[in-house]
């Protein structure tokens, strides 16, 4: 085969396909709720294995030297900021949650409600964080 | 969309088989909300005088709070380990389907017998 030349342009004209979803024949449309499922299914992800992470460390925490010892670690700023990112992976799983089981059983997804839905969540979801979040934030 | 036919048309499971695990997935989420709460501000507000050993073991061997992580485990695993088969199930099309999800059956278990290994027998 004869090496075509400018090889660049041919480089980035397949990126720009791949971007356009002509080869995969998919094109996100980032429509509200793909954009809360995709959020729904990374935090839930997140918060197996951070549970996984969480009931070993109990397990291994069974003596007052071996607790004390890691509560000293846990101390540090560092964990109580992810604290602070655990409680907000938690509280949008959970609030978004909720919003998957009412459009599920209480028509929250018809067509004339459904993006509405969405929005109403993001705003729900800001407040449950906060009001979680205040109280750790005056902690550190 | 003429290339994507094989693919959808592919069998990918049945209409039967995953929905009473759809409809305990919404069951143990809405039980997962009350139980995290909780959890939530007992292990942060309630009484904080501090994070001691003396403080958590006390409430670690009450048999009230036993039961509650018990529940609060079983709900969270079943949530999380269903949560990860419908991920594989979107992804996985090949034999390896069978080996993730029996790879996380197994690790449900050994996390289902770690929690009440560790619960159970708690004296303080």
């Amino acid at each position: 085969m004869r090496l075509q030349f400018p090889c660049i342009y041919i480089v980035a004209e397949r990126i720009m396909d791949w971007y356009n979803g002509r080869l995969h024949h998919i094109q996100y449309k980032w429509h509200e709720g793909f954009v809360a499922w995709l959020f729904h299914r990374i935090t839930g992800l997140l918060l197996i294995f951070y549970l996984f992470i969480h009931e070993w460390a109990i397990t291994t925490l069974q003596t007052p030297e071996s607790f004390t010892k890691a509560i000293a670690v846990l101390e540090n700023p560092v964990f109580k900021v992810l604290e602070i990112g655990l409680w907000l992976v938690a509280s949008y799983h959970a609030v978004n949650g909720l919003r998957v089981v009412l459009t599920n059983f209480a028509g929250a997804a018809e067509r004339s409600n459904y993006k509405g839905n969405v929005w109403i969540f993001w705003v729900i979801f800001a407040i449950v964080f906060v009001a979680g979040a205040i109280p750790m934030i005056m902690k550190l | 969309m003429m290339y994507m036919r094989g693919f959808i048309d592919r069998y990918q499971g049945s209409a039967k088989s995953g929905e009473w695990n759809w409809l305990l997935q919404r069951v143990s989420g809405v039980a997962l909300l009350v139980l995290l709460l909780g959890h939530f501000f007992v292990e942060h507000f309630v009484g904080h005088t501090g994070l001691t050993y003396q403080a958590v073991a006390a409430r670690f061997a009450s048999l009230g709070w036993k039961i509650f992580d018990l529940t609060f485990v079983v709900f969270a695993l079943y949530h999380g380990i269903n949560g990860i088969f419908m991920v594989i199930e979107d992804y996985v099309h090949s034999g390896w389907r069978v080996f993730w999800k029996g790879f996380f059956w197994v690790v449900g278990i050994v996390y289902l017998v770690l929690a009440a290994i560790t619960v159970l027998p708690f004296k303080g």
